[in-house]
């Protein structure tokens, strides 16, 4: 459809009520599946008992904890109608991050999407200490009448995600409906020439590069493939789901295809539907791009690049042959119509400031970090550097501080060694990444001092009750020649000996938590 | 004993973590709790042990992960993949 409307509550009213009486699916796991026509009705019925949550101000937000479920989408709908700042939480969050992040929002709801009639049960026992209601989501819910208008208005939050960041409170990035509205309208012009019968469910629904996912289903009434990140290492069964359901529109972080990419059966023999690639969160680098045109002869590959802050992505370029025959990496592309992408000190190189209609609310009590961030309403600065073509055409350069991502996720080393030292008994530590094949994989923590691997293992276990599985690191070493101290500049060919010659090593890992976003 | 099969996983993640050599990975070694492999990268492993053994079909409804803690394990139920000997 033509997302036309330019107030962003009719307009997400209007995309909605085109969900009614159509009985195509919406969402299909391996499971269940969920049709527009139910999702419609599910969803207005949980945003009329959402209504009554006492919020004159509409500020409170609901959190929406579940992993690839159909009833995450009746949850996320239910808050955008009953005009709910939203917050995605995924299930492998540690309880204490659970706890602080409904405190720091001061969510007024927690909506468990999973089948699991025991789940609503056994969050309300983690989120113990907190008063907030727990509630089941019901996909065959109807709803009893028209729904009250909200006094939500267009730049109020309409979603938070929460953020890497482990020290103090966790770090809530709000996005306004009106920025939402611009990301749709947005997503109407990219993919207005690609046809598709349906759509991947790679990404988590914490990770907002999902909302490619989820709003070109929701625009073209497309169903959703999802993929349970626990059936990670299927990637057969996966593709064979693709294949069934005719998928044509991929969405990804450039690693989980650098994963498809290593079954054979990732080609456009086995799924000849698949004919548009559309890619961020990460660099997308050539081998990627040479292989998917490889197997998937004519394909499209689109990049985009942009921080959560400003809704998604910010820019978008298609991927052609030249690109890849030219010297330099591949571009992160245009900036997006309405944003208007700045390099300081510029005019073609430096920081990337983005200023425009997807830059959005800011940090949730955060007024230090807001302040660097976001130095003037409607201006973000990334952090990246970047180098501006004449003809407008952007590429990315780096980080400026230690933030890196690790599989798609934004890890800040420096947040991590700092709540490492924070720790009893620990003097110093060094975070750095485990590379492999030029790809940052996972972590590694380097404990000075004398400590043994059972400290490590503790240090591993404790974090990880902490934080996200994403910022424990896996790999943990002590008991290194300290001859040298760490100073301001760590010596790679100095750590991976550290690496070699630990007395002591610890491999955290991580039963039923997926490090890919 | 090492089997045959045994060599090739133990070669395919020295290959896959960049290793120097295999020479302290042992059929008990634990594929997850010492070598620190996850998902993603159990999935790269498999998808290069069917390029090391032509005869080898991962049947994906039958993976599961408390099959192959160890590299023992995963040897086993790698055997239990195996097609008919293709002609040598």
């Amino acid at each position: 459809m033509k997302p036309q409307a330019d107030d962003p509550h009719q307009l997400l009213r209007d995309i909605h009520r085109r969900f009614a009486g159509s009985g195509a699916e919406a969402y299909r796991t391996t499971s269940e599946t969920l049709s527009f026509d139910r999702l419609y009705h599910a969803s207005l019925a949980l945003a009329e008992t959402l209504a009554r949550v006492p919020d004159p101000r509409c500020s409170r937000p609901v959190l929406i904890w579940g992993h690839k479920d159909p009833r995450y989408l009746v949850a996320y709908w239910a808050c955008l109608l009953a005009g709910r700042p939203l917050v995605p939480a995924e299930q492998d969050t540690p309880a204490e991050r659970l706890r602080q992040i409904v405190q720091t929002c001061d969510a007024s709801v927690v909506l468990v999407a999973d089948a699991d009639p025991n789940a609503p049960t056994q969050l309300h026992k983690t989120l113990t200490g907190s008063d907030v209601p727990v509630w089941s989501v019901d996909l065959d819910a109807a709803p009893a009448q028209d729904l009250p208008p909200h006094d939500a208005a267009p730049d109020d939050v309409a979603y938070i995600m929460f953020s890497s960041g482990t020290l103090g409170q966790p770090k809530g990035i709000q996005v306004t409906y009106a920025n939402l509205a611009d990301f749709i309208r947005w997503q109407d012009q990219l993919l207005a020439g690609a046809s598709f019968n349906g759509v991947t469910g790679n990404i988590r629904h914490c990770f907002d590069v999902s909302l490619f996912e989820l709003w070109n289903s929701w625009l073209r009434l497309r169903p959703i493939t999802a993929l349970n990140h626990a059936d990670f290492a299927n990637s057969t069964g996966y593709i064979r789901r693709l294949a069934a359901d005719q998928v044509g529109l991929w969405v990804s972080t450039p690693s989980i295809t650098r994963l498809m990419l290593r079954n054979r059966r990732f080609n456009g023999t086995t799924l000849p539907a698949l004919s548009t690639f559309l890619f961020c969160g990460e660099a997308l680098t050539k081998p990627v791009v040479q292989s998917l045109f490889d197997r998937f002869p004519g394909c499209r590959v689109l990049n985009t690049y942009g921080p959560t802050e400003c809704t998604v992505a910010v820019t978008a370029v298609d991927i052609t042959a030249d690109h890849l025959a030219a010297p330099e990496d591949l571009p992160i592309g245009y900036a997006r119509p309405g944003t208007a992408l700045v390099a300081d000190p510029g005019p073609d190189q430096g920081e990337i400031e983005i200023r425009g209609a997807s830059v959005g609310r800011g940090y949730l009590k955060l007024p230090d970090k807001q302040g660097r961030a976001f130095p003037a309403p409607g201006c973000y600065r990334t952090g990246d550097r970047g180098l501006r073509r004449a003809d407008g055409l952007w590429y990315f350069g780096g980080r400026i501080d230690r933030e890196i991502k690790v599989q798609g996720m934004r890890v800040d080393l420096d947040d991590i060694e700092a709540h490492i030292r924070r720790q009893p008994g620990i003097e110093d530590a060094v975070v750095e990444p485990y590379m492999l094949r030029g790809e940052a994989r996972a972590l590694n923590a380097y404990i000075f001092g004398d400590h043994t691997a059972d400290v490590l293992k503790q240090l591993a276990g404790q974090m990880s009750r902490e934080l996200p599985p994403y910022l424990v690191p896996r790999f943990w070493y002590a008991g290194f020649e300290a001859s040298l101290n760490r100073n301001s500049k760590i010596d790679r060919a100095w750590l991976s000996e550290a690496a070699r010659t630990a007395d002591h090593r610890h491999v955290h890992s991580q039963p039923d938590a997926e490090t890919l976003s | 004993m090492t089997t045959h099969i045994d060599t090739q996983i133990i070669d395919a993640i020295v290959e896959l973590l960049d290793m120097d050599d295999g020479s302290s990975i042992t059929p008990d070694t634990r594929i997850e709790d010492d070598l620190g492999l996850d998902s993603g990268l159990l999935l790269e492993l498999f998808m290069a042990l069917e390029e090391r053994l032509p005869a080898l079909e991962i049947d994906p409804s039958e993976l599961r992960p408390e099959q192959f803690s160890t590299i023992q394990s995963l040897s086993t139920l790698i055997a239990s993949f195996m097609k008919e000997d293709a002609p040598a």
